[in-house]
């Protein structure tokens, strides 16, 4: 194995870690948004059918 | 050896498309979950789901590739000529590396070392619904599958790393795991699916992983299971969808043709692993329903196992070869006396 074949090797693993790096960024972060939005969902007030009378 | 023009510019719009495709899943699931309202989400896979599919994916796939090779051996598929003392063991120590080497390796990847890229992000999308997950770990596992493949086909450098798998003269069961221990170990796929694992997609990469799994095998089998469906005029329309949607004998054949000259074979393109759709969608599928009459390489001089295995750290002996010492990075094709392929009246062509 001579240095040409070594820097081969190191090429295609770096084509590789871009293939598989570039997808899981774009889902993760598409994730991490949906996951965002909703936690900072406003929680829905509740109605007044919601109210619970008690018998004194 | 430079990129044709042509297909550098091929690449470039492609990737650009995939961009939009990998995020497509997850702007559905948002749009979906918009739509409905925000409710529990739940993980609809019960224990014994998770166990079924846990040991189909684990031992069930092992025993369903041993079946087919049984099957074929017993067909006739290996004879001495076809399969003598070298493609045996080139097949042999590729059907072992995968499981000896890469599933310990894989499984120290997920349970060593995401921890420490990923600190803290263990299961933080485990909410994802099954059935999006699902959809989510198809798309990102298949297509970057496909990529994989494609750039090892097109780009002259990369080819190499992937010739063993082609040199094969011969489909079925002993040459489906048939690589080179670079392209095998390097298989940027099973990293993704195993970071999407980590994340919390666990239970949907199981199934996808079960499906995958039956499709590719069977895809690189000799058994035409699909012929039936090109036959018979009633099961056309459903011939349509599959050999479209999934990688059928016929089309992933084709891309293990000895030559491209008979208009049956397509070894430059049809790069799809489990969806074919990759290949309608890019421009690079062809679909002829028909069989090649020659698998292989078409200038293949049988390279010794351990050159084919574990190319570049050892090279082949034989003069000329592509993984010589001095040989060329890409040999141009001999040409191949083939016998003539079945005619038109017993299986309809149809090109894409």
């Amino acid at each position: 194995m001579k240095i040409a074949d070594g820097w081969l090797l190191l090429k295609k693993i770096l084509v590789g870690i871009m293939i598989t790096v570039v997808p899981l960024v774009i889902i993760a972060s598409g994730l991490w948004s949906i996951q965002h939005a909703r936690m900072n969902r406003p929680q829905a007030k509740p109605t007044s059918s919601d109210k619970v009378a008690y018998a004194n | 050896m430079q990129i044709d023009p042509a297909v550098r510019k091929s690449i470039f719009r492609d990737v650009s498309l995939s961009l939009l495709i990998y995020a497509l899943p997850v702007l559905l699931m948002y749009l979906s979950l918009s739509i409905r309202g925000y409710k529990p989400w739940q993980n609809p896979l019960s224990v014994g789901q998770t166990w079924f599919l846990h040991n189909w994916s684990n031992y069930g796939i092992s025993c369903f590739v041993l079946l087919l090779g049984v099957i074929e051996f017993l067909s006739g598929l290996y004879d001495r000529d076809r399969w003598d003392g070298n493609e045996k063991l080139t097949d042999l120590v590729c059907f072992a590396f995968p499981l000896l080497v890469l599933r310990p390796f894989v499984t120290y990847f997920g349970l060593k070392l995401l921890p420490l890229v990923l600190p803290g992000l263990k299961n933080v999308f485990s909410w994802v619904p099954f059935w999006w997950g699902f959809f989510i770990i198809c798309v990102a596992d298949d297509l970057t599958q496909y990529w994989y493949h494609r750039l090892h086909h097109q780009v002259p450098w990369l080819w190499r790393f992937h010739r063993t798998h082609h040199s094969a003269a011969y489909m079925g069961m002993s040459m489906a795991s048939r690589q080179n221990a670079f392209y095998t170990i390097f298989f940027s796929q099973i990293y993704l699916t195993s970071a999407l694992v980590y994340l919390g997609l666990g239970p949907s990469a199981l199934l996808v992983q079960t499906i995958k799994s039956m499709i590719t095998t069977l895809a690189h089998s000799s058994i035409t299971w699909d012929k039936p469906f090109y036959r018979y005029r009633v099961l056309h329309p459903v011939a349509w969808v599959l050999e479209r949607l999934i990688s059928t004998p016929a089309t992933h054949h084709a891309h293990h043709a000895a030559t491209t000259e008979d208009g049956v074979g397509y070894y430059k393109g049809n790069f799809g692993n489990m969806f074919f759709l990759w290949d309608v969608i890019f421009g690079t599928a062809h679909i002829s329903r028909q069989y090649p009459n020659a698998y292989g390489i078409s200038h293949y001089e049988k390279d010794q196992w351990y050159a084919q295995f574990l190319w570049p750290v050892f090279k082949s002996k034989v003069e000329g070869s592509e993984l010589a010492a001095d040989g060329p990075m890409v040999k141009v094709d001999a040409p191949l006396k083939l016998p003539a392929i079945a005619t038109s009246s017993e299986v309809p062509q149809e090109a894409a």
